[in-house]
C-alpha cells in the first residue's frame, strides 16, 4: 500500500467565494507540494472551512481556479474528485458496519469482492480496529469511530485527504494521540493532506507548513517554527502561541534594529517591515518566555534597558512561572521565567524590571 | 420515597393523574366496543352466526377484500407521491420548502368532509373539471367521474397524503447532511447516494407512514361515504349501513370485530418487520 499511493501537488489559485455581501475567500492562492500535510489554521469565519469545501466539491468557487496533479477540478463534480474527506463528525454510515462503511468506496469503484475484502482489512488493520470489523458505528467509541473514518478515507488510495478538524470532538489526551498516529500513517501513506484546525498547538505539532487564515484571506504561509519566530503580523503573531502584545511608539531606528517608547520605559525590538519611521505607533510583539525579569534597584540610573512594573500575579505551571506585570498605563506583560529563577522576585507587589533581547521582540505597524 | 428515582412521580400518584383519562377511556370507549363485540356472538342466538354469515355471503367478503385493496393502492401511491414531497421538506431553507410545507400542513388542518366535499365540487357532472373541458371543446361529453374506484382512491390519498410526508420527512430531516456528502466524496453519484444511503436511513419513516395510512383507510369512512358509490363500498360504511339503517348491531359488531383484528394484525406485523430492519440495518 504505502509505495501504491502517491500524492499530487494540490493548486488553489486566485479562488474568490461570496455570500451576498460577505466575502467569505477573498483570492487566495496557495500550493500544497505533494505528499505534504498542510494545515489551515484560523479563527471561525476565516474562510478555511469554506476553502476546504470547495476542494471536496460541495460548494463552487465564484472565480479562480483549483487543480489536484495537472488536472482542473474547479467544476468536476464531488464524486469524480478522487479526494478524500474526513468530517469533523465522522459521517459514518449508521446503518452499515465498520467492514461495510470501509467498503463503501470500493463499491463505488466496483473494485471485484476478492480484492475489495483484502483491501478493506489492510486497512481495518492499519487503523487497529480488527476486533470491531463487524460492529455498527453506535456501539464504537469517539475514537473507534474517527479510526474508521479515517480507514474509509484511505482505503481507495486517494492522492489528496481533506480533514476538516477531524480530532475537534475528542478529548485532549486522545486528541494527542490520535494526532501522532495520523501524521504516521500520512507520511507512510505519502498522500497529500489538507488540514483545517482552529487549533494552533495541533497545527504547529502535525503540519510541514501551515497558511494562517483571516476574514477569508491568506496572511502567512510557512514552516510553523517560521510562523511562531517570524509572524507576518500582529493577527499572527498573536494568533500563533502566547504573545505580549503592547501599544508603543517606534523612536530611534538603526541597522534594522529599533527602539520603542512605552509609558513604562523603552525597550528594543525589530521592525516588521522597513517604512516605519521615529515617532509611528507600533504594536510591540514579545513572546512571554523571551521575558527576564529583574529586581528594579539593581539598574537604577542605567535608562532605556527595558519597561518597568510591578508583580501582579504568579501562576506557578511546573515547568515554569507565568508572572502576569502591571505596567503604568494599565498594560499587563507576561512573563514565563524557568523554574529556578529568584522566589522573592515572583511575589506580587514587587517592582520589577522587564528586559529581552532587542532580536526577540517585533513592532509591528500599528493597524489601526 | 428513598426507592423513587430523581425525576420520577412516585408510583401511587402516577396512578392517581392516569386515573381520569383511563377510567373515561373504561367508560366511553372499551365498555361500549365491549359489548357491540359481545353482541354479535350473543345475538340474535349465542353463537357464531353473524361471522359465518359475514363469510358466506359474497357480497361482505367482496367489501373486505375491496377495502384492503383500496388501503393497499392508497398507501402505495401517498407513497409514491409523497416520498419526494417530504425530500423537499426536510432540506432546509428554501422558499420552496416552505411552500411545500405549507401545502402539507393546510389540508391537515382542514376537515375531511370538507375536503371530500372539494373533491365532489372537482369531478361531479356539472363540476370544474368538466366545465373547463366544455369550455375548450363544446362539443364534448361529460365525464362520470363521481362514485368510482378512481374517485375514492384519488380523494382517499389526497386526505391521508400528510400522514404518509409527516413521518418521511422527519426521518429524512434527522439524517445528518454530512452522510449524503460522505457518499459523494467517496465516490457515490447522486442516485446511488440515495439508494445506499439516504433511502435505508429514512426507512424507520417510510414504515411508520405506510402503516399509519394502511390502518387508516381501512377504517375511513367519511371520503368513501361520499366520493364513492355502491361499486365502492367500504367496511366503514357497510358498518355504518348496518347500525344506524338496518339497526343490525349484532351484525355491525361482527364486521367490526374484522376490522379490529385487521388493524391490530397489521400493526403488530408491522412492528415486528419494524425491528426485523432495525436488527438488520441499524442496531
Amino acid at each position: 500500500m504505502a509505495d501504491a499511493v502517491r500524492g499530487l501537488e494540490v493548486g488553489i489559485h486566485e479562488v474568490w467565494r461570496r455570500y451576498g455581501a460577505v466575502t467569505a475567500v477573498g483570492g487566495v492562492s496557495l500550493t500544497v507540494g505533494a505528499g505534504e500535510f498542510v494545515s489551515l489554521l484560523g479563527p471561525s469565519g476565516s474562510g478555511k472551512t469554506t476553502l476546504l469545501m470547495m476542494l471536496a466539491g460541495f460548494e463552487e468557487p465564484d472565480s479562480g481556479r483549483l487543480t489536484v496533479g495537472t488536472r482542473d477540478i474547479t467544476r468536476v463534480a464531488p464524486n469524480k474528485r478522487d479526494i478524500a474527506m474526513v468530517f469533523q463528525r465522522y459521517a459514518l454510515f449508521p446503518h452499515m458496519t465498520v467492514a461495510e462503511n470501509i467498503a463503501f468506496p470500493l463499491r463505488m469503484r466496483r473494485v471485484g469482492r476478492a480484492e475489495r475484502d483484502e483491501r478493506v482489512n489492510r486497512a481495518i488493520g492499519m487503523v487497529k480496529l480488527d476486533a470491531q470489523a463487524g460492529r455498527k458505528p453506535s456501539e464504537l467509541s469517539g475514537g473507534q469511530q474517527q479510526r474508521v473514518a479515517l480507514a474509509r478515507a484511505i482505503v481507495f488510495e486517494p492522492p489528496v485527504i481533506l480533514m476538516d478538524e477531524p480530532l475537534g470532538a475528542l478529548d485532549k489526551k486522545l486528541r494527542q494521540h490520535m494526532q501522532s498516529e495520523l501524521r504516521q500513517l500520512q507520511q507512510r501513506l505519502g498522500a497529500t493532506v489538507i488540514y483545517v484546525t482552529h487549533d494552533q498547538e495541533e497545527a504547529l505539532t502535525m503540519s510541514d507548513r501551515v497558511a494562517v487564515m483571516n476574514g477569508g484571506q491568506l496572511i502567512q504561509l510557512g514552516p510553523p517554527r517560521e510562523l511562531y519566530d517570524r509572524p507576518a503580523d500582529a493577527f499572527v503573531a498573536d494568533f500563533i502561541g502566547e504573545m505580549n502584545l503592547l501599544p508603543a511608539t517606534l523612536d530611534t531606528l538603526r541597522d534594522g534594529a529599533c527602539t520603542v517608547r512605552h509609558a513604562a520605559g523603552t525597550a528594543g525590538a525589530t521592525p516588521s517591515r522597513s517604512g516605519l519611521g521615529p515617532g509611528a505607533s507600533v504594536r510591540l510583539a514579545v513572546r512571554p518566555e523571551h521575558v527576564e525579569l529583574v529586581p528594579d534597584t539593581m539598574v537604577h540610573g542605567a535608562p532605556g534597558v527595558g519597561l518597568r512594573g510591578t508583580v501582579a500575579q504568579s501562576v506557578f505551571n511546573g515547568a515554569s512561572t507565568a508572572v502576569l506585570v502591571e505596567l503604568p498605563g494599565g498594560d499587563r506583560l507576561r512573563a514565563d521565567v524557568g523554574a529556578r529563577s529568584d522566589v522573592a522576585l515572583l511575589r506580587p507587589g514587587t517592582a520589577v524590571l522587564a528586559r529581552w533581547p532587542a532580536l526577540s521582540a517585533i513592532a509591528f505597524p500599528d493597524p489601526g | 420515597m428513598a426507592a423513587s428515582r430523581r425525576g420520577q412521580l412516585p408510583m401511587s400518584l402516577s396512578v392517581l393523574l392516569m386515573a381520569p383519562l383511563v377510567l373515561l377511556l373504561a367508560w366511553a370507549f372499551f365498555l361500549p366496543i365491549g359489548k357491540l363485540l359481545l353482541t354479535s356472538v350473543t345475538e340474535p342466538a349465542p353463537g357464531l352466526e353473524n361471522y359465518r354469515r359475514l363469510i358466506a355471503e359474497p357480497l361482505y367478503r367482496q367489501v373486505i377484500f375491496r377495502t384492503l385493496w383500496i388501503a393497499l393502492v392508497c398507501t402505495v401511491s401517498a407513497l409514491l407521491l409523497g416520498y419526494p414531497i417530504a425530500v423537499l421538506m426536510a432540506r432546509p431553507g428554501r422558499v420552496a420548502v416552505k411552500i411545500a410545507v405549507v401545502c402539507v400542513m393546510i389540508p391537515l388542518w382542514t376537515s375531511a368532509l370538507i375536503r371530500s366535499y372539494a373533491w365532489i365540487m372537482l369531478l361531479q357532472r356539472k363540476g370544474v373539471i368538466n366545465s373547463v373541458l366544455l369550455s375548450v371543446d363544446p362539443g364534448f361529453k361529460p365525464l362520470n367521474m363521481l362514485y368510482s374506484n378512481g374517485a375514492v382512491l384519488m380523494a382517499m390519498t389526497h386526505v391521508l397524503l400528510p400522514f404518509m410526508i409527516l413521518p418521511i420527512a422527519s426521518a429524512l430531516g434527522s439524517i445528518s447532511p454530512d452522510l449524503p456528502r460522505a457518499a459523494l466524496n467517496l465516490g457515490a453519484g447522486r442516485v446511488r447516494t440515495f439508494f445506499a444511503v439516504t433511502l435505508p436511513l429514512s426507512l424507520p419513516g417510510v414504515f411508520a407512514g405506510c402503516l399509519l395510512v394502511f390502518v387508516m383507510s381501512l377504517g375511513f369512512y367519511v371520503t368513501p361515504a361520499l366520493v364513492g358509490g355502491p361499486q365502492t363500498l367500504m367496511i366503514a360504511t357497510l358498518i355504518a349501513e348496518q347500525a344506524t339503517t338496518l339497526l343490525n348491531w349484532p351484525f355491525a359488531g361482527a364486521i367490526s370485530c374484522v376490522l379490529l383484528v385487521l388493524s391490530l394484525g397489521l400493526t403488530v406485523t408491522f412492528k415486528r418487520l419494524l425491528r426485523l430492519e432495525r436488527v438488520v440495518a441499524h442496531d
